[in-house]
C-alpha cells in the first residue's frame, strides 16, 4: 500500500459528490415510469445491457432477484399487508432498492399473503 | 295406356303417405284447432323453460353478488380493526436471535444467546421511516466481569426523496462493505461468527447523516451510499490496543467528522460488487494528527446451477486500513511505550457454499455445506499486533427459510499468540 503523502480527502469526497449528484439528478429526473398495466410482462432477460431503460419485472420476479440475493425468501402470509409495507421500505434502505422495485415486492407479498 | 299411369300415380301416392304404418287414431286428420292447441302447448312449454333457465342464471349473479358483499364486509371490518388501532398498522417488531455453544482452545467452553430486536415505524401515507435495534447480550471476559449488556445498534430517520434517493440520519448502519450491511444477522450468515476482519477493522454503525440509492441502467443496477458521520475513535492509551480503531465510541474525539461511501454495481440480478471508502481524523485532541484511510472491495455471486442440482453461495470481501506512523505513549507513561510503528491493518474473508436445493429429498435439499478463509493482518509492532488467519467448515441445516442449525470447525493460525481452533454450534432464527 503506498503512502499517502497528500490529504486526498478533498479530491475523494468531490469524487463521490459528484457521482451521487449525478445519480440524484439523472435518477430523480427520470423518475416517471410508465404505468405497469402498459407494459406487457417479461420473462427473465437473458441478455446484458449496460444502457437503456430497465424491462419491466414482476412483484415476485424483484422479490426473487432482490431479497433472495442474501437471504432465503420469508413467507409472504408471515406478516400482514401493512406490515409488509414498512418491512419492504426498510429492505429498500438496506439493499439499494429504488422506489419502484419496492413497490411491486409490496403488491406481490400483500396479493400473496 | 293413360289407364296404366293412372294406377302407377294412386298406388305412388298410397306408398307414400305420411299416414301410411300410423295407428288408426293417429290417422286422423288434424283440425285446425288442435293444430292450434298444440302450437299453443309448445309455446308455453318453451315459456316456462326459458324462466326455469333465468331463474338460475338469477341466483348464479346473486351468489356472485353475495360473495362480493362478504368480501366488502370483510374489507370494512378489516379497515375498522385497522382505524382501531390507529399508529399499530405501520409499527413492525422484527430482528433476529441466536442460541449456541462454543468450544474454542485456551478458553473454557461456554454457551453463548443474543437477541436483537428490530422495531421499525411507518407514518402512514408518508415516505418517512424510523428504525431501532437493540442487541441484548452476554458479555464479560470472566467470572467477576461477566454481566448481560443492551447496546443500541440503529436509530435513525430516512425519507424518500424520489424513487432512486433516499436521506437520513441519526445512528445507522454504516454501508462499508457488504458484510455488516447484508449477512450479518444469524439466520442469514452461514457461519456463526464474524470474519476476523469484520469484527476488527470495520465499521459498523455510526452516528451521522446519509444519502444512499439506487440507479437502474439497462439490465444492470448501480447502487451508491454517502454518509458523513463521527467517525471511529483512536485508542492511544491502551497498552493491548494502543493503535487500534474503536467503532462503538459514538461521541467524536475532536471537530473532524468521517466521510465516506460505497458504489455498488449488480451486472445480474445475482451478482454485486462494490467498492467503499472511509476518511477519518480519529485522534483524539492532544494526540498527533492521525489521518484514517480504509478501503473495501466487495463481491457477491449467487448462482443457481441446475446441471449441479443446487445454490452455489460466493462471497468476498476485503478490508485496507491506513492510518500512517505514529508514536504511541511517547513519554512511556503508560507503561508500554514509546512504541512508533506504521499503523496499516489489512483483512477479509473468502466463502463458499453449496446447498442442494434441486434435489428431491427433502432433508438433503435443506444441508448447507459451508466454507470460508478469513484473515486480519495487523502490525507486529504494535500492541496486540498479530497476522491470524482461519479456515472454517461448516454444516448447516434450515429448519425453516428463516431458522437455521449451524455447526461450524474453525483452524486457526497465529504468528504470535497461541493458535485457536473452536468447535461452535449456532441456532440462528429471524423474527
Amino acid at each position: 500500500m503506498r503512502k499517502i503523502k497528500t490529504n486526498p480527502k478533498f479530491v475523494v469526497v468531490l469524487a463521490f459528490g459528484g457521482v451521487l449528484a449525478g445519480m440524484v439528478l439523472y435518477g430523480c429526473k427520470s423518475d416517471q415510469s410508465p404505468p405497469a398495466q402498459s407494459i406487457a410482462p417479461t420473462t427473465e432477460p437473458a441478455s446484458f445491457a449496460l444502457f437503456g431503460p430497465p424491462p419491466h419485472k414482476t412483484g415476485v420476479q424483484l422479490w426473487s432477484e432482490n431479497c433472495m440475493r442474501c437471504h432465503n425468501g420469508r413467507p409472504p402470509e408471515e406478516f400482514s399487508a401493512s406490515q409488509w409495507d414498512v418491512i419492504v421500505h426498510h429492505m429498500r434502505l438496506r439493499a439499494n432498492l429504488t422506489g419502484e422495485e419496492s413497490r411491486e415486492i409490496v403488491k406481490f407479498l400483500q396479493a400473496s399473503n | 295406356m293413360h289407364r296404366i299411369h293412372f294406377v302407377i300415380f294412386v298406388v305412388g301416392l298410397f306408398l307414400l303417405s305420411p299416414a301410411r304404418g300410423q295407428d288408426t287414431a293417429t290417422t286422423q286428420p288434424v283440425s285446425r284447432q288442435e293444430f292450434d292447441q298444440l302450437k299453443k302447448d309448445d309455446a308455453e312449454v318453451k315459456n316456462e323453460l326459458a324462466d326455469v333457465k333465468k331463474q338460475q342464471a338469477d341466483q348464479a349473479a346473486a351468489a356472485d353478488q353475495d360473495a362480493q358483499d362478504n368480501d366488502k364486509q370483510m374489507k370494512t371490518i378489516q379497515d375498522q380493526v385497522n382505524k382501531d388501532h390507529s399508529g399499530l398498522e405501520g409499527f413492525v417488531i422484527a430482528g433476529d436471535a441466536n442460541i449456541g455453544f462454543e468450544a474454542q482452545r485456551g478458553t473454557d467452553s461456554t454457551f453463548f444467546a443474543d437477541l436483537s430486536p428490530l422495531i421499525l415505524w411507518q407514518p402512514p401515507d408518508s415516505h418517512f421511516l424510523v428504525e431501532s435495534a437493540f442487541d441484548l447480550g452476554i458479555s464479560g471476559a470472566d467470572v467477576t466481569s461477566e454481566t448481560t449488556t443492551v447496546s443500541l445498534e440503529l436509530a435513525d430517520i430516512s425519507y424518500d426523496v424520489c424513487d432512486y434517493f433516499t436521506i437520513g440520519g441519526g445512528l445507522f448502519a454504516v454501508p462499508f462493505g457488504q458484510y455488516h450491511n447484508h449477512f450479518d444477522p444469524p439466520w442469514i450468515d452461514k457461519f456463526p461468527d464474524d470474519p476476523l476482519a469484520f469484527d476488527a477493522i470495520a465499521p459498523t454503525s455510526e452516528v451521522g447523516f446519509f444519502a444512499k440509492g439506487a440507479i437502474p441502467s439497462g439490465t444492470t443496477k448501480w447502487t451508491y451510499d454517502l454518509y458523513a458521520t463521527n467517525g471511529p475513535n483512536l485508542i492511544t492509551n491502551d497498552p493491548n490496543a494502543a493503535g487500534q480503531l474503536n467503532f462503538d465510541d459514538f461521541t467524536d474525539l475532536n471537530n473532524n467528522k468521517a466521510f465516506g461511501g460505497r458504489i455498488g454495481f449488480l451486472p445480474f440480478p445475482d451478482m454485486e460488487m462494490g467498492y467503499s471508502i472511509q476518511f477519518s481524523n480519529p485522534n483524539p485532541d492532544g494526540f498527533p494528527n492521525v489521518h484514517a484511510f480504509m478501503q473495501a472491495a466487495d463481491f457477491h455471486y449467487k448462482p443457481l446451477v441446475k446441471a449441479l442440482s443446487g445454490q452455489f453461495d460466493f462471497s468476498a470481501e476485503w478490508i485496507w486500513s491506513n492510518l500512517g506512523t505514529a508514536t504511541y505513549d511517547p513519554t512511556g507513561g503508560l507503561g508500554f511505550g514509546p512504541v512508533t510503528f506504521n499503523n496499516y491493518r489489512q483483512g477479509g474473508y473468502f466463502s463458499l457454499c453449496y446447498r442442494p436445493t434441486e434435489l428431491n429429498n427433502k432433508i438433503l435439499r435443506n444441508v448447507e455445506f459451508c466454507s470460508r478463509y478469513d484473515s486480519l493482518q495487523s502490525p507486529i509492532n504494535s500492541p496486540g499486533g498479530e497476522h491470524e488467519s482461519r479456515w472454517t467448515l461448516g454444516i448447516d441445516y434450515w429448519i425453516t427459510s428463516y431458522c437455521v442449525v449451524k455447526t461450524a470447525y474453525e483452524i486457526d493460525q497465529k504468528q504470535v499468540a497461541q493458535n485457536q481452533n473452536a468447535f461452535i454450534v449456532q441456532v440462528g432464527i429471524g423474527l
